[in-house]
């Protein structure tokens, strides 16, 4: 049944998969079914450059004008999305929900959700705790969801009338409608994230970023890992003299060009301060804004960093 | 999406700024164009990229045309000097909050404090206030405004008629002599930084001020207004950061749980206090 849809999937979109390279597992671009990895594990890399590329042009200056792009995008599906990475989706959903260059992409995007049951690690996650069983697909953006049974079968769902329509096609009729009830649940905010909320507006003062700051290379790659981090610059590409490029790429807020302006003006000087930079985006403005978390505990962050700062750590002390 | 703008007249206004006189192409738009004081527009060149200004003419006059001072002080702002009547640049605007609305002040008597090229949004101030006869008659205004050299005073052709209705006084922190009779186009003036402005002319509890300026003259008016009695709620702070989105998204500008761009980048002092935002 899973094969069938893999198969439909594979003939009539660009297809995008965890898949497994040596030892590690990374989301790419697969045009074999055997290439998928269907274990659920954590992939190196997020799924974030399908929803916001690492630089895509906005639009075009020729002659003087600004000439709109009506590039076709094929339809794109992230097949094998784990809860967590759900979550961050479900985050730049919320982020991006007017920004007309996000929702022209994600409209030719098909989601495709994977569970394959608690991962071993779920205890060490505790200083997040967000609640991620019960009725979590409910507050996940996704058109179809794969949910893997003890008997090694698939529970399958759909939320949207493409992922309805696409089951049909494949002629999968065992499947069950969930009603996507927004990221929030009913009781209201993670009350953990509160928390953390209330810790991190106060800790400017807190010694922790100063130890952190020692530590830490200002590298960047957390960032990048990050499927929640969405930081961009906006600037100009030539194409030739009378032609440029508005194009909008991934920031990193460890970088010194973040914070720079003209007259090489640099806000965040230190790198304490980037860091409770990072933090603060996460664990304040993004909570406080949104509602919803800024981490979704991937612990990616803590795998590429060099001189091993883990994020949870980091917030039990604050 | 930016929207080109035609430049109407370019005025030099010091060796290093000039002021942009601007339209938009789009003579509708532009009739619609409206903004509040202390705004900003991000206003960039295909091929150069985009950039904040503020725009520092009388909101008044928003349906005509538009005004952006201009100081040559990186790559965008070079490019910009070499523009000529005619040019286009390309506009997203207004962004931000602007200083708080002069009839909803808690006191009538507005101190504006302006340092370098932070002089630049009072003028749009000034202009409000010297354009609305009842404005003009409830408020009393004192302008300070430090500068570094004589050379790079901005709106200066402009003091004389300033001096008739406020209370302007310039000091320069980098010039050993002072003009003839102390005065320069029709302005009081002295020698050293901005806050012995505050000791030669004391001001009073009941003062609003307004600041736009480095962050290390903040430092140091702040306390002067401190030990002139002025409450922190009536102290406003224009503030500096990069900016690439203006919609409080990309982060560039973020400090805390702020942003430059669509919370500022005016704030009021006793909102921002706690944070590292000056």
């Amino acid at each position: 049944m899973i094969d069938r849809l893999i198969n439909y999937l594979l003939n009539n979109f660009q297809v995008f998969a965890p898949t497994r390279i040596g030892q590690e597992f990374f989301v790419k671009e697969v045009k074999l079914a055997k290439e998928i990895d269907l274990s659920g594990r954590i992939t190196e890399n997020s799924w974030k450059n399908i929803f916001l590329p690492v630089s895509e042009t906005i639009f075009n200056f020729q002659q003087n004008k600004i000439i709109k792009l009506k590039n076709k995008i094929k339809p794109i599906v992230a097949l094998g999305m784990n809860i967590l990475d759900l979550q961050a989706l479900g985050l730049f959903e919320t982020v991006f929900s007017k920004d007309k260059y996000y929702q022209e992409r994600r409209r030719n995007i098909l989601v495709v959700g994977l569970a394959v049951g608690a991962p071993s690690e779920f205890k060490d996650w505790q200083v997040f705790s967000y609640n991620l069983e019960e009725n979590i697909l409910e507050h996940l953006p996704f058109d179809i969801f794969l949910e893997k049974q003890k008997n090694n079968q698939y529970k399958i769902y759909e939320s949207s009338e493409r992922g309805q329509a696409i089951l049909e096609k494949t002629k999968i009729t065992d499947y069950q409608h969930l009603e996507f009830a927004g990221l929030i649940r009913e009781e209201g905010p993670d009350p953990k994230m509160l928390r953390v909320m209330d810790k991190i507006k106060v800790s400017r003062s807190n010694k922790v970023w100063e130890d952190l700051g020692k530590i830490c290379l200002a590298c960047g790659k957390c960032a990048i890992v990050c499927p929640t981090c969405f930081c961009y610059d906006l600037h100009d590409q030539s194409v030739d003299l009378n032609a440029f490029e508005r194009q909008r790429t991934w920031a990193n807020c460890f970088y010194p060009e973040f914070s720079k302006i003209a007259g090489e003006k640099v806000f965040l000087n230190t790198i304490a301060q980037k860091i409770r930079f990072w933090y603060e985006h996460k664990f304040w403005r993004i909570p406080k804004e949104y509602k919803i978390p800024g981490c979704v505990s991937c612990l990616r962050c803590n795998k590429v960093c060099p001189v091993g700062i883990k994020i949870e750590k980091t917030l039990s002390v604050l | 999406m930016p929207n080109e703008v035609i430049i109407k007249k370019i005025t030099q206004l010091s060796v290093d700024t000039k002021l942009f006189t601007l339209a938009f192409k789009d003579k509708i738009y532009q009739g619609n164009f409206s903004f509040l004081n202390g705004q900003f527009a991000m206003v960039g060149i295909p091929g150069a990229g985009e950039a904040a200004y503020n725009i520092c003419s009388d909101p008044s006059a928003s349906k005509k045309f538009w005004e952006i001072a201009v100081r040559k002080v990186g790559r965008l702002t070079s490019i910009m000097h070499q523009l000529k009547v005619g040019d286009s640049l390309w506009v997203r605007a207004p962004f931000g909050q602007g200083w708080p609305k002069l009839k909803n002040l808690q006191t009538a008597n507005l101190l504006l404090v302006g340092g370098g090229c932070g002089f630049v949004p009072f003028r749009s101030v000034a202009l409000e206030i010297l354009n609305d006869k009842k404005l003009l008659k409830n408020f009393q205004v004192k302008i300070f405004y430090g500068c570094s050299g004589f050379d790079y005073l901005i709106f200066k052709d402009e003091f004389v008629n300033w001096q008739k209705f406020f209370d302007v006084k310039l000091i320069f922190d980098k010039e050993k002599k002072l003009p003839k009779a102390n005065k320069l186009f029709g302005v009081k003036c002295d020698l050293g930084l901005i806050t012995k402005l505050f000791d030669l002319y004391p001001i009073t509890s009941d003062a609003t001020a307004f600041l736009c300026g480095p962050a290390i003259m903040y430092k140091f008016v702040l306390e002067k207004l401190k030990q002139a009695g002025v409450p922190d709620q009536n102290i406003y702070l224009s503030l500096e950061r990069r900016m690439d989105c203006g919609f409080g998204i990309c982060q560039h500008c973020a400090c805390g749980d702020k942003y430059v761009c669509t919370d500022g980048p005016i704030f009021r002092y006793d909102k921002i206090k706690e944070t590292e935002l000056i």
